[in-house]
Parts: C-alpha cells; structure tokens; sequence
C-alpha cells in the first residue's frame, strides 16, 4: 500500500497554466478519485503522478519516496487508459505479458501470472487471440489484466469505464469496487462523471480551474460542501442555489452573517402537505410548477419562484402532480449557506431542529 | 432510351468496368502478350519476323554474360533496397523529432525527388569523374587514394546504388514518417508505464505498428530497381566491362541499339518471371508478419 502526495504542483504548458499549485495527499489503500469538469486538470495530475507529464514546480512522492526522477515504469504505479492502449499488434496475452517481460520476470513465472489473471477477469479463452477481435468489454478486460498483472502498489485509471455502454459501465464500476477490497492497493481514478465518483470513491477529490475545491468522502461532500461550485457539481440534479432573497422573507431573516447564497437539495425540499401545517423551522412558499421529468422511481419538477429564479425538486413514490401552482416546503436545517465568495458559511445551530442523515 | 446491355443485371457490371478494362488491355495485356510472341520470333524491326521456337532463350541461356547480368540485377536490387530503407528508416526516426533541424530537413529530403534522375545522373556523373570530381578531390584532400566511380568494374554498380538511393531516400523517408506519426502516442505511454526500455519500444511497437509501410515500399523499391535505366543509361551504358549491365538495359540495348527485337523480347520474359517470382516469394514470407489495422 502506497501513500501518494503532491506538494507544491504546478503545470504549465508554455502559457497556459493548467495547475497553479496543487497539495493533495492520497491516503494509501483509498480509493480516490479526481472529478471535475473537462479541462480541471484532473487528468493531467493523474498523468503527473504516472510520470507521464512533468510537473512544472512541486514534488511527488509514492510510498514515501520521492519520484520526480523516476521514470514511470519503476514507480509502482499500473496505469488503465481511457482507450485502452492495448498493443494492437500483440496478442492478448503478449498484452498482459509485456510489462512482467520488460521487468525481467522469468518465463515460467510469467505464464503462472498471466493464466492466473486471465482466469480472474475472465479472458482465459481469449488468451492467444488478436484484441481486433474483442468486444469493448473484453479490451477494458484486456487493460485491467495489464495493470493487474504487474501486482503494482498504485492503481491510476483514466476514465476507464466512459467507452463502455451504459449498462456494462454500471457493471464494471461494482466489478471495480470488488476490484479495490480484494487487492488492498491504492487506486486513484480521473472522471468527470459525479455518479461514478459518488458511487466508487471512498475519497473525492473535486477539482475546477486547476484548484482542488473538495477533497472529502462521498456522504460529507454531499452533506456538506464547501463552496458554490461542490454544491452544484454533486447530485442529480444538483444542488439548487438560490440568491439569499429568492426564497422569502421568513427564509432570509433565518440568514446568517454574509450570506449571499442559499442552497437546497432538490430531495430536500417537500410539497407543502394540506393536512399538516408548517410547524417553526419549516418554511412555505407558493410557486409554479413548469415541467416534469418521470424517472420511474422519481419524479423531478421544475418550479418558478416569485421572483423568477428556477428550482428542482426531486420526490419519490408519489403521484405526479399537475403542473401549475403548488406550496413548496423546506426545513431551515437542510439549507446550506454560502457567502459573497460562494464560499460555505457555517450552519448556525438551530435548537431543537433534528437533522436527518443524508445519504448518497 | 434504354440500352438493353445496362438492363440486363448479370452484363451490368461488366459494363461499368469496360472502361477501365479497355485501357487495362489496350496498354498492359496486349503489350505483354505481344512481348511474348516476339520472344520465339527473330526480327529486326524492318524485314520479314522469322519463327525460332525458344531458340532466343536457349542462345540467351548459353550466354555467358547473361548469368553476369541477371546477377547485376540482383545485386543492384539488393543493395538498393536494403540501403533505401535503412536510410530511410533512420532519417525518418529523426525527422519524427521535434526541433527546427528536423523540420528545415524534412522539406531538403525531399528535394532530391522533384529533379529529374537524368539531371541527377549527369550531375553525378561529374561529381564521380576519376580526375576533376569532388568526389575524388575530397578523397586526395584527405590523403586517401581516389576512386574509380564509374570506371572501376568493382565499384560502378555500388555507384549507381548511391545516386539512385540519393534521389529516393527522401521520399521512402516521408512516407515512413507519415506512418510514424500516425501511431497512436498513448500506446508509448502504455509501453513507458509497462517499464519498456527505448529498443524495446522500437522492436515491439514501432516497427509493427509501421510494418504495412514498410511491407509496401519494400515491395515498390525492388520493382523500381529492376526498371533502374536512366542512371545506367547516362552514366556508365552497362559498363565497365558489362559490370553495370542489367536485364532491362540488356532489353533496351538488344532491342533499340541492335535490332534484335526477338531476343530483347526474351529477356523482358525473364525480366517478368522474375519480378513476378520475387513478388510472389516476397508476399509468401512476409504478408502474416504484416500487422494491418
């Protein structure tokens, strides 16, 4: 098991910079992942921690060690490219083969691993074919036989699953996870996709522009993010965020010091139910219902506040309702402040307000 | 109006290809189906064409020189290719660098090619004469004894070698580059993660990756060189000592300087058996080694 720590990174390429500077600490035997929107410079940290790129400034040490100058196949490190990188012009097994034959590995040893991994992710009778002649699922195999193989510390994987259909996707990410228990090592994942990150990660590291916003579990990200940018980047939908004012007069009051920003789950937010009144803590505000989405399992509405601004609302289980006017209401303990900055501010406590434990 | 020929569905197709296959008769089988009735006749362009069976191969195959020759052919063939395609193999690994240099030297390889060979061959005949040469000035400048380019039986075919390699390496360059830069730059980075060494990246993923290319102009430069003339032609006429004297000057010298149509007909028969026979070996030997995507 292998910690990983970057301190100090920087990269640029000529002008651009990609990363200003970058401190991340990778806890050993997690399963982190880099998620954030296309250009955040996730991929490009993951390829600095390969040794692919060279960072412009700052260190990175695995296990310890130092590995600015080492090259990346003598870093521990297996690497499960976003196509693959299967060599076409080898066999499937000559694939899983090469790295054991670059490092040396007698033959007879070499034969035992292959058969042996091949037989775990299920290639066995694939082992002497050419990988022209593989489905996407089998080549994803293929990739992940060559990182296993090499038994490394340090498993990094670059969006591995987006060139798989929906449903084998969903598959290999339960496959990945098992994948991670059984071999104990550190597996560090790049997606820009929340879902996967939420649902594999023991460790999200949510970057933008270059700059870590959040590095934290899946359920504190979720229940409490730090800034603007995490709340609306986590859940399906998002986060809804509000100005201070949109919400009402009762909810603004409720506002803490600098607070510019409200923020509520969509799945948090209820219809305003006839037979119970609002009790203190709740509060109640008549809005407009505009479109439906029916998920099956949940149903999201799109609503119109007062003054305009736009809102989702997640229910379960419930009838749809008609779209046109309706009474929302939501627990002053589930809204989320955010300042000027868009920066959290901390929740004020709230006596005798029970909170619920959200979960991913 | 319809024409009944483009009704008919079976005729259809035939009748799409006739153009091409006109031209393909008219200029490629014809031609060669002629060559080879001329090959058991003797003529001398002007007076009656007289029957003589194989009687020009046999006096063909008797003849002492015409070993010499279809060696000539041979050697010329070998050392050409094997030349043209390590040079350019090699300007090609480095013309795939960045940096100004390589970039300044992709566009001056390929100079060579837009001059034509006959230029080219009188240029060198120059550049190679025994006495006012560079060449053999350079050589006396350094203290080492002069060449004979062109006029020592051991060393002229090896000088024609060299022009022709001059002119094509440029081009056997290019393409080889091309076919470089078309390999995906993520399997070097697989190959980097998988702890290979720099020859084993080049063994194992670069030559197979270019293997098509590399299959294709093999094939293409021993077909160039056995219709190598122009430099034979300017610069040495088959000589010294018919040291330079190859099948296809053979055929133009008996057919064109001494009117033995018949026997230089012959010879280009052995000239087809052969590329034809090479080709076939060639494809037998190397097409399962041949990664195509």
């Amino acid at each position: 098991m292998s910690q990983i720590e970057l301190r100090n990174i920087g990269k640029s390429y000529g002008d651009k910079e990609i990363i200003p500077s970058l401190d991340l600490t990778i806890e050993a035997g997690s399963f982190s992942v880099l998620v954030g929107p296309s250009g955040c410079g996730k991929s490009t940290t993951l390829r600095m921690i390969a040794g692919l790129e060279k960072p412009t400034t700052g260190t990175i040490s695995i296990g310890g060690k130092t590995v600015d100058d080492v090259t990346p196949g003598r870093r521990g490190v297996a690497m499960v490219f976003q196509n693959y990188a299967i060599y076409p012009t080898m066999t499937v097994e000559e694939n899983i083969e090469f790295g054991l034959r670059n490092n040396k590995v007698p033959k007879a040893e070499r034969r035992e691993l292959v058969h042996e991994i091949a037989e775990t992710v299920g290639l066995t009778a694939h082992l002497r074919k050419n990988p022209d002649a593989l489905s996407g699922g089998e080549r994803q195999r293929v990739a992940l036989a060559r990182a296993m193989v090499k038994k490394p510390a340090v498993f990094l994987m670059d969006e591995p699953l987006s060139n798989l259909d929906a449903k084998l996707r969903q598959h290999m990410r339960i496959e990945l996870i098992e994948l991670h228990e059984r071999l104990g090592a550190t597996f560090v994942y790049v997606t820009h996709d929340q879902v996967e990150a939420m649902s594999m990660g023991t460790s999200i590291v949510l970057m933008d522009g270059g700059r870590i916003q959040q590095q934290a579990a899946p359920t504190e990200l979720y229940a409490k993010p730090h800034n603007v940018f995490t709340s609306r980047f986590i859940g399906t939908p998002p986060m809804n965020v509000l100005r201070v004012g949109s919400f009402g007069a009762d909810v603004a009051s409720d506002a803490p010091a600098g607070a510019e920003w409200l923020g509520m789950r969509p799945e948090r937010i209820t219809f305003a139910d006839t037979s119970r009144p609002a009790v203190p803590g709740e509060t109640e505000l008549a809005v407009t219902i505009l479109a439906l989405e029916n998920l099956g399992a949940e149903l999201v509405y799109r609503v119109e506040l007062p003054d305009g601004s736009r809102l989702a609302i997640k229910r379960f289980d419930e009838i749809a309702r008609p779209l046109g006017h309706a009474v929302v209401r939501v627990e002053s303990a589930d809204i989320h402040w955010f300042d000027a900055n868009e920066e959290r501010i901390a929740e004020p406590a709230i006596p005798g307000a029970v909170r619920q434990v959200v979960s991913a | 109006m319809k024409n009944a020929l483009l009704r008919d569905r079976r005729l259809l197709p035939y009748a799409l290809i006739a153009p091409a296959l006109v031209i393909l008769a008219v200029f490629y089988l014809y031609p060669i189906g002629y060559n080879a009735v001329l090959s058991v006749f003797s003529w001398d362009l002007r007076g009656p064409m007289k029957f003589v069976g194989f009687g020009n191969f046999a006096e063909l195959f008797t003849d002492p020189d015409f070993g010499k020759v279809i060696q000539n052919t041979l050697v010329y063939m070998g050392m050409e290719v094997s030349l043209v395609m390590i040079f350019g193999l090699i300007l090609a690994l480095f013309l795939n660098r960045q940096g100004w240099l390589s970039e300044f030297l992709q566009g001056v390889s390929f100079a060579p090619n837009v001059i034509a060979l006959v230029s080219v061959s009188l240029i060198f005949v120059w550049l190679m004469d025994d006495d006012i040469g560079l060449f053999n000035q350079i050589l006396s400048a350094v203290g080492l004894e002069p060449v004979g380019w062109l006029s020592d039986p051991q060393v002229a075919l090896f000088s024609l070698v060299l022009v022709s390699v001059w002119k094509s390496v440029g081009l056997n360059a290019l393409i080889i580059l091309s076919a470089l830069q078309s390999i995906p730059r993520y399997l070097f980075e697989a190959a980097d993660l998988d702890n290979a060494s720099a020859w084993t990246r080049f063994r194992r993923i670069t030559i197979p990756m270019i293997s098509p290319t590399l299959f294709f102009l093999v094939l293409v430069n021993v077909i160039g060189s056995f219709q190598a003339f122009d430099t034979i032609n300017v610069m040495t006429q088959g000589g010294p000592q018919s040291s330079t004297n190859t099948l296809i000057f053979s055929v133009y010298r008996e057919g064109f300087e001494y009117y033995r149509v018949g026997y230089a007909a012959a010879i280009a028969v052995v000239l087809m058996v052969l590329v034809g026979l090479i080709t076939v070996l060639y494809f037998r030997a190397f097409q399962k080694r041949v990664h195509y995507r």
